[in-house]
């Protein structure tokens, strides 16, 4: 197994709050690795980091073998890495189809190729449009593609975030607690999402999540932070195995 | 000795923009609005003091309307343009807009009614006392005489109200006063009242010394902001010094520049500080909004 | 007639300014305070190189654009990574700066007396003279800038300017280079600014400084607010609004000193007006900036 993304001993100090404290941890490619702990161990700070948006006061990240703390987020984005947000932050005035457009970077961004508007660039802009619309196929918004995006569901919203970092082609996903306040239906429609994603293209995902059926039957790999440092990681079974730990940070309902 | 006589004419244009200033940062702090109608608040108090001692009521009267129609005229603009914008959830763009509005507006009105032209509130020269070669002016005198009061004043509204520190707490963190049972919008009209009523303070004073323009408000509140960035955003003593800074700054250039370079020292000083030092002389930078 | 000629030729140029302050402001949410200052230093480039250093007019319009959007690129770098109401007040300073130094750099832009005689272009000899000659030039370069920001509107690159505008964290998240962007899109504005400038010269055959100060910002800003934000139809329908507007003062006949301060008042009751009943502007649609 090659190791994609290997995080080493970040730190992050909030004034007097040590949010991330010499946090080490791997991603293997091709599999889902969940972030879980309790609320402000550190896992969004965590990710943060990773994806360049808030610099590390010590460590080291290295993604497909290149070192790439220090890099701004949209160094860091191009090079493969796309993440979410807790709420799916979608551009609410553009349509479906936009978002997810606009997920990707094309040459008739440029003032100049917009200018003049090559057959190049209109034959790329086809290709993603195509593109994009396997992905609203994927992620079933295919029948809401012209509609403005605040008028989707909470749920909707969330795939849409999704699929706006999919037409990238990401190599990692990083989900920031993608089953927050979605019903029963679009749970388990997610869940099918993301091992799909894995198993049939081929991504790797990097997931913080609460629920605790979920992390243990789609995780190959489990890391548990507490008070910004990581306590115990390694296979769902491994980590049922620390079981008094995980209740003791975690509480009894979350052990499955 | 020159430099000595343009370093006390400094010290007192320099308490005049601090008053202003720590009125504009009282406001922007507490409600995060680029209040530019400021200016207009501040002219208004002018014409008030202008009127009144033209209707031959004694000045010192005439200052303590021109000092509350100048608090009214700062709460009316914001019961009536920037709470309905509020309630709506404007973006700050849209206060911005609606508030160079309002102070293109009232500039116009001061020009409609009253003609562009400088009016003069004292008739004669002003009474002047000369200690050696240094010639001190009353406007010096009740200049440095309000900065010694009003700021100390302030200090203690700011620290030992319940009002005034429930100000520190909305300027720390918004949500916070609605937690200790402040009535927000109450605050709002206070920080509004208190903010202008310091702009208050100023114009009276440059009313006397200079006279009345409609766009007299214009560059006094400029340079205000840019003693708001030089002293640091969200620290009201950094406002201050930013004041007595700039009016030093300014005042001192015309040892070696004619007065039309003014402008430019002001604004270079700004532009430098925002590219090498944009959290001012003192404190962090605080985290406005993103562009 | 040649009245109607004129208002159609300040109509064309002021819509040509509002069209590349919307791409700033309306599509990529940069409240710039500076199109005004571009604008002059379109109009003081053309002027003189064509007065005083006798280039040929196509010339000068070209450096003029150049010269704007290298101008506008350098003021980008620096301020652009302030915070949103740091970068208001810089370029509010910029702006007074650049107005300050072209009254006062009297070897290079005769001062307040600014630049008279700028020469009418020509073509092949051919020099155009009347007033139809005139409006139908800048109708070509106007059409011009039209084209390109309606390109710039129907490619890709509206949506990243949009999702850079809306929301930066999510933008740079997808990769986009927000900084860099902004400064190109920055220079690119000041460039066509410059434009603006160059057929301003050309039009009114001289420069004065007060043209491109901070009067001029608020109208333009007025403009593109009224008319509504990120539409090519609202670029239009803004400055036919207040272009227009004025004449209805001349039928009128009110006294012709009080004609402009009621001009520039109804611009600011407008402005306020706009941003608490209908803040997308008369043409403006759902993808403006959020106000």
């Amino acid at each position: 197994m090659t190791i994609l993304l290997d995080v080493e001993r970040i730190s992050k100090r909030f004034g007097g709050l040590q949010a991330v404290d010499e946090a080490s941890f791997t991603v293997e490619a091709n599999t889902i690795t969940s972030l879980i702990g309790p609320n402000g161990a550190g896992k969004t700070t965590a990710f943060n980091i990773v994806s360049g948006f808030l610099k590390a006061d010590s460590g080291r990240i290295a993604f497909r073998g290149r070192e790439i703390a220090g890099l701004e987020p949209h160094e860091i984005a191009a090079m493969g890495m796309a993440r979410t947000f807790q709420d799916p932050r979608v551009f609410p005035d553009m349509t479906v189809m936009e978002n997810v457009l606009v997920g990707v970077r094309q040459k008739g961004e440029h003032p100049l190729w917009a200018l003049l508007r090559g057959a190049e660039v209109n034959a790329q802009e086809m290709r993603i449009r195509e593109k994009a619309q396997q992905i609203l196929e994927t992620t079933g918004l295919i029948d809401r593609a012209g509609e403005r995006a605040a008028s989707l569901s909470f749920g909707e919203q969330r795939f849409l975030s999704i699929a706006r970092t999919l037409i990238r082609d990401p190599d990692i996903i990083l989900l920031d607690e993608p089953t927050v306040g979605l019903d029963k239906a679009t749970f388990g429609s997610l869940i099918d999402l993301m091992a799909r994603l894995v198993k049939t293209d081929g991504k790797t995902i990097l997931l913080i999540e609460h629920n605790m059926d979920v992390v243990m039957s789609i995780s190959a790999k489990v890391v548990l932070m507490v008070q910004g440092a990581v306590v115990a990681s390694g296979s769902p079974e491994e980590i049922r195995s620390h079981r008094s730990m995980v209740e003791a940070y975690l509480g009894k309902r979350h052990v499955a | 000795m020159l430099f000595l006589q343009l370093l006390i004419d400094g010290l007192a244009s320099g308490a005049l923009y601090a008053l202003t200033a720590v009125g504009f940062a009282i406001i922007y702090n507490g409600t995060r609005i680029l209040h530019m109608a400021h200016a207009a608040v501040f002219t208004c108090g002018g014409y008030i003091l202008y009127v009144l001692v033209k209707l031959g009521l004694h000045p010192a009267i005439a200052v303590v309307f021109a000092l509350a129609g100048a608090a009214c005229l700062g709460v009316a603009i914001d019961r009536v343009v920037y709470k309905p914008l509020r309630a709506r959830k404007s973006s700050e763009a849209a206060l911005f807009v609606a508030s160079i509005g309002v102070l293109t507006l009232l500039q116009s009105v001061y020009a409609i009614i009253f003609t562009t032209d400088t009016l003069y509130v004292r008739q004669g020269t002003l009474e002047t006392f000369d200690i050696g070669e240094i010639r001190l002016t009353i406007v010096h005198i009740i200049a440095a005489g309000i900065a010694i009061v009003v700021f100390p004043a302030l200090q203690l509204f700011l620290t030992k109200t319940r009002y005034g520190r429930a100000m520190r707490a909305l300027a720390d963190n918004p949500n916070l006063a609605i937690v200790r049972g402040v009535n927000v919008e109450r605050l709002y009209m206070l920080i509004f009242a208190v903010g202008s009523l310091l702009a208050g303070f100023a114009v009276v004073l440059i009313a006397y010394d200079l006279g009345v323009r409609p766009e007299m408000g214009f560059s006094v509140i400029f340079v205000s902001l840019v003693a708001v960035i030089v002293g640091g955003v969200g620290y009201l003593p950094g406002a201050a010094a930013g004041g007595f800074l700039l009016g030093i700054l300014q005042n001192l250039s015309l040892w070696q520049l004619s007065g039309r370079w003014m402008d430019v020292i002001v604004f270079g000083a700004l532009l430098v500080f925002l590219v090498f030092r944009p959290q001012g002389i003192f404190g962090h930078l605080q985290s406005t909004r993103r562009v | 007639m040649d009245y109607a000629l004129h208002l159609i030729a300040m109509l064309l140029i002021y819509s040509s300014l509002v069209v590349s302050l919307d791409l700033m402001i309306g599509h990529t949410g940069i409240l710039s305070f500076a199109h005004a200052s571009f604008y002059g230093i379109g109009a003081y480039v053309t002027a003189i190189l064509t007065v005083y250093a006798g280039v040929n007019w196509f010339p000068a319009m070209i450096l003029a654009f150049a010269i704007g959007g290298i101008i506008a690129g350098a003021i980008a770098v620096p301020t652009l990574k302030l915070g949103g109401d740091y970068f208001i007040l810089a370029l509010f300073g910029f702006t007074l700066i650049v107005t300050s130094l072209i009254l006062n750099m009297e070897w290079l832009t005769n001062g307040p007396f600014g630049i008279r005689g700028v020469p009418r272009p020509s073509f092949f000899g051919y020099q155009v003279q009347s007033g139809f000659g005139m409006l139908s030039f800048i109708a070509v370069v106007v059409g011009f800038i039209f084209f390109v920001h309606w390109r710039f509107a129907r490619s890709p690159m509206k949506s990243m300017l949009h999702a850079i505008r809306d929301d930066e964290s999510v933008a740079l998240s997808l990769g986009i280079n927000v900084v860099r962007t902004r400064i190109v899109i920055f220079a690119m504005s000041g460039a066509f600014a410059a434009l603006s400038g160059a057929l301003a010269a050309f039009y009114f055959r001289f420069v004065t400084a007060d043209s491109y100060g901070l009067e001029t910002i608020i109208l333009l800003w007025a403009m593109l607010f009224v008319g509504g934000n990120c539409s090519i139809a609202g670029c239009i329908v803004g400055p036919a609004v207040l272009v227009l507007f004025p004449e209805i003062f001349r039928f009128v006949g009110s006294k012709n000193l009080d004609i402009a301060h009621i001009q520039t008042g109804m611009y600011g009751l407008l402005l306020v007006l706009l941003m608490l009943f209908r803040p997308q502007g008369i043409a403006g649609g759902k993808s403006g900036i959020r106000t």
